[in-house]
């Protein structure tokens, strides 16, 4: 049914001016959301994906890629040389690689991302989060909030994952937070500085635990792969980056957005203060549903051609998927647009779905719940004194907002 | 009502043990293991919908008998 597609759009979901579930404009999907071709700016075809149920059907055929493809959908236009090199880095890189190798690389990290594993984590996470509360406590209302738990928890955390000693975080911290800046605050080139800086960090890093095996998710990863022969150093090092650093300012902008949105909601707020166990894994998963922000797009080529609803994706041919339009599909979750901590969203694509799905999400939804639980059983008179609204997408890149509470 | 477990297409995602604690577990290496394969009709509707729409690997199956 190709053939009915009459005009081909050049495709919106551009790192410029992209459609975002938060602002207006997604509006601009055509009714129904059927798959819609698009031209990536190489030339190439892509279909927008946005209903929830087809999303978790493509995601769930082993026909589709992450691999480099001549025709794979990138959103941006690249010279030949960054294609070269991001062909070559994917080949180290746990989300651009294919089953069976995605399986053996994935099950090497797996053990120290279980629930257990999460669990396990889970004092250390409070005490941390209790340090970033009594400093709160002792610079006063008002705080920022992302500059007072959103930014730096995650870091520490991820510190503590890697087993990086205390003495070397200010590295990791400083240029994590330069990485995942608005270019408002960072220019380019200090990014690709923190980038450069980090890299040579990670490489010591990757030697360190070679010579001297730690029991860390790090570690044990390094040790399970080295033994396996499957990764040069420089492969490490970029495995490395991309486990420490694949969710960091997703969990950053959750933490920061979740608050927000209890604090837009103050009968909800109320009825999770009276039962935060119970409520408290509904609330996480309503915000992770609310807040798939569409800038995460998760894309894949086809290997073969495939039929879906009518429409035959050819191989080839690329697939966008717009999972933060699907989590606020009204097919799947009624007024989707509301936020609602009693609703079911155990569905949610905020994670991803099928076999890439997100392996950092017992440590995320850990961070979330710690720190929502701790916030207000620790301050009852949380409010919001200023946020950034609506929030501003700079340069495509998810929103890292300011956040001002008082208590 | 039977409830299956694919080991080979598990990705260890562990969401079924999250969501269904007294049904599923997983193992150290993260992979599912079934603790209860014939749960009450209590439980059951929380496997159903973890079979269809939870489960990223469509590793749970439901079978009747
Ligand atoms: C709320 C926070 C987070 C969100 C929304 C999120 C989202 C995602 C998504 C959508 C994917 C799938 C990408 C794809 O299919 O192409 C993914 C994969 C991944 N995430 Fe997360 N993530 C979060 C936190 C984390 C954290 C904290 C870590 C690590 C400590 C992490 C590590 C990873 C890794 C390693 C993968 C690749 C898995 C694979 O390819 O098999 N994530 N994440
Ligand atoms: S939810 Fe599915 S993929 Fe995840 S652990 Fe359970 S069976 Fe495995």
């Amino acid at each position: 049914m190709t053939d009915t597609v009459e005009k081909v759009a050049t495709c919106p979901v551009a790192p410029h001016g992209w459609p975002n579930p938060l602002l207006p404009e997604y509006e601009q999907l055509p009714e129904g959301r059927p798959l819609t071709q698009v031209e990536m700016p190489s030339g190439s075809k892509a279909w927008l994906v946005a209903q929830h149920e087809q999303i978790q059907q493509l995601l769930a055929d082993d026909r589709f890629s992450v691999e480099p493809h001549p025709t794979f959908p990138i959103r941006f236009p690249a010279p030949q040389e960054l294609l070269d090199m991001i062909a070559r880095d994917a080949k180290n890189l746990l989300v651009t690689m294919d089953a069976p190798r995605h399986t053996r690389i994935r099950g090497m990290a797996l053990p120290d991302f279980t629930i257990r594993a999460a669990k396990k984590l889970g004092p250390r996470v409070q005490e941390l989060i209790d340090v970033y509360l009594d400093r709160m406590q002792e610079q006063g209302s008002p705080v920022d909030l992302v500059q007072a738990l959103a930014l730096p928890l995650p870091a520490q955390v991820i510190c503590e994952l890697a087993g990086i000693p205390e003495a070397e975080r200010d590295i990791f911290t400083k240029n994590a937070a330069i990485m995942v800046g608005t270019r408002h605050s960072y220019t380019m080139d200090e990014k690709l500085a923190a980038n450069d800086e980090l890299m040579k960090y990670f490489a010591t890093l990757v030697t360190e635990k070679q010579d001297n095996p730690t029991d860390d998710m790090l570690g044990n990863f390094i040790t399970r792969a080295t033994k396996s022969e499957e990764f040069d150093h420089h492969g490490l090092t970029l495995m490395t980056k991309m486990l420490l650093l694949a969710g960091y300012e997703f969990i950053v902008n959750r933490i920061a957005l979740g608050t927000q949105a209890l604090l837009d909601h103050p009968e909800q707020l109320a009825a999770l203060r009276e039962d935060p166990e119970g409520l408290m894994p509904k609330t996480v998963d309503e915000i992770l549903r609310y807040f798939s922000l569409v800038d995460e797009i998760i894309a894949r080529v086809a290997l073969a051609d495939v039929e879906i609803d009518g429409v035959t994706i050819k191989e080839g041919e690329g697939i966008l998927l717009l999972k933060g339009l699907a989590d606020r599909d009204p097919q799947q979750y009624s007024s989707p647009d509301t936020f609602d901590i009693h609703r079911d969203a155990r569905d949610h694509l905020a994670f991803g779905y099928g076999i890439h799905q997100c392996l950092g999400q017992h440590v995320a939804r850990l961070m979330l719940e710690l720190c929502l639980k701790s916030l207000i059983t620790r301050y009852p008179n949380l409010h919001m004194v200023e946020s950034s609204e609506p929030i501003e997408l700079i340069d495509g890149l998810p929103p890292i907002h300011k956040l001002t509470v008082g208590w | 009502m039977k409830i299956h477990a694919d080991r080979d297409r598990c990705i260890g995602a562990g969401l079924c043990a999250l969501n269904a604690p007294t049904i599923f577990d997983q193992d150290d290496d993260g992979m599912v293991v079934l603790l209860d394969s014939s749960p009450t009709l209590d439980n059951s509707s929380d496997a159903r919908r973890l079979a269809e729409d939870i489960c990223p690997s469509k590793a749970i199956r439901i079978t009747d008998g």
